[in-house]
């Protein structure tokens, strides 16, 4: 097989890839050895490839940074561990696992588990990654000013709850763009999705419940509680281990303040 | 598939080693630190979670390159019709072929810079190909895989995504005026024209 210019040039990069071998790698290299203008493309073409190797260095991990994903990793394994609320019991099991539930809820006895609720789903995804926050608590102005579609300064305080505001992102849940304020709760972490609320949010499958003269959308997976309400077209998703009914108190009161008051700042936890 | 039992152990021997390659990808893919860390993270995640899918004794490192474009992919699912068409009209211009010295070129300073910037320039399927193939030495069959295309694809991908960085830096060369326009040079011709200035 012998080659022109216009082969060797097209063939020439997957060449000097290695990608070659028999034939064709003998046929480029007898034409290479017989034209200059092809040697001097492919020197060409190897002098680039060394001057990008050489001028893109690989950036050093941050600080941290394998740390940070060893305590992701596990926390994947803490929750791959078999516990009742955790890994979906077969059949034979499942009533086990209902009467504990029952017992453990005692009257809050939030049954049934709805897998099919997008809202849920999502909610308890997305509090299972948690993610890094982008800033403590003291940065949230400057984070979220401006960039949202709704309101998120000053964020919920949760007094109720004694919870402390740990830091914030950017998120999405449902398909939205959110603010997902993440606060420590003595014993619990809770994540709370800011969210334009315009269109509806799908609450099939979760259940409706009134506190506090608030309508709130509850339901829960994976050992995880999820509660849901809105006030004028912002959406709020609370995620958390923690009592539904405490969760829903808290922040039913949350809401009934009034929104303009200057709320003090809060410390983030060491 | 891997013994259920050692799932960490090899998990960390195995792949967490690749974290540095993973986050200077994922730098160059999301072009901020932010964004790159929640990348690796999310995609070190899944492939932990995954891990029993990884065969033994392959590439490790491609696996997680995989793992990652995908990753990268859904995250950015929004931006990808843009990207396509952004493809279709850089085909056009890449097709150029000049035999210029890279290494004369390559000692100007800031050339490291406007590297980087040209890199970052490239629609994000080149680069992914780009950085695979001349970073991280990847074969195009490895590549194919992680990218989720056929290896003719990668093939055009690192054709036109080389071309274009070329380009953009010959761009670069001339306004610092170690290149004429129009002008393809070699070493000797760039001594000349030094010593005869």
């Amino acid at each position: 097989m012998s080659l022109h210019c216009q082969d060797t040039q097209q063939l020439l990069q997957p060449y000097l890839d290695g990608e070659f071998d028999g034939d064709e790698k003998c046929a480029l290299e007898a034409h290479l050895s017989g034209c200059k203008t092809c040697q001097s493309i492919a020197q060409a073409e190897l002098s680039f490839r060394k001057a990008m190797r050489e001028s893109l260095s690989t950036p050093p991990l941050p600080k941290g940074f394998r740390d940070k994903i060893l305590r992701a990793l596990d926390e994947s394994d803490e929750r791959a561990r078999p516990s009742w609320g955790r890994r979906a019991a077969p059949l034979a099991g499942a009533f086990a696992v209902a009467a504990a539930a029952a017992f453990v809820f005692g009257s809050q006895v939030l049954w049934p588990v709805h897998d099919e609720s997008v809202l849920v789903r999502d909610a308890v995804r997305m509090h299972q990654r948690n993610l890094p926050s982008e800033v403590s608590s003291d940065g949230l102005d400057s984070l979220f000013a401006g960039r949202m579609e709704v309101p998120v300064r000053p964020p919920p305080r949760l007094h109720g709850i004694n919870a402390d505001i740990k830091g914030a992102r950017f998120s999405r849940l449902l398909g939205r763009d959110s603010a997902e304020v993440v606060y420590n709760v003595p014993g619990h972490r809770l994540s709370l999705h800011i969210f334009a609320a315009k269109s509806k949010v799908d609450t099939r499958g979760v259940r409706r419940e009134k506190v506090g003269g608030r309508v709130f959308f509850v339901g829960q997976d994976r050992g995880y509680v999820v509660v849901y309400t809105q006030k004028n077209e912002v959406g709020y998703v609370l995620t958390s281990d923690m009592q539904a009914k405490q969760l829903m108190k808290a922040f039913a009161a949350e809401l009934a303040d009034p929104p303009t008051r200057q709320l003090p700042r809060h410390q983030p936890q060491r | 598939m891997t013994d259920p039992s050692n799932k960490r152990a090899d998990f960390e021997t195995e792949a967490l080693p690749h974290l540095g390659a993973l986050y200077g990808t994922a730098l160059r893919l999301t072009r901020n630190e932010r964004d790159a860390e929640d990348l690796v993270q999310e995609c070190a995640l899944r492939a932990y979670r995954f891990w029993h899918r990884y065969k033994p004794g392959t590439n490790c490192k491609a696996w997680m390159f995989r793992i990652l474009h995908n990753t990268f992919v859904t995250r950015y699912h929004k931006r990808r019709r843009e990207q396509e068409i952004a493809l279709a009209a850089a085909d056009e211009t890449a097709t150029q072929t000049e035999s210029i010295n890279w290494d004369v070129v390559s000692q100007q300073p800031e050339f490291s810079d406007a590297m980087t910037a040209a890199l970052d320039s490239l629609q994000p399927e080149f680069r992914m190909a780009v950085i695979l193939c001349d970073l991280h030495e990847l074969t195009y069959k490895e590549i194919a895989e992680a990218m989720q295309c056929p290896v003719g694809t990668v093939m055009s991908r690192l054709h036109r995504g080389r071309k274009l960085l070329q380009q953009q830096l010959r761009e670069h060369a001339v306004e610092q005026g170690v290149l004429r326009a129009n002008d393809p040079i070699d070493l000797a011709a760039f001594r000349d024209r030094k010593n005869s200035q």
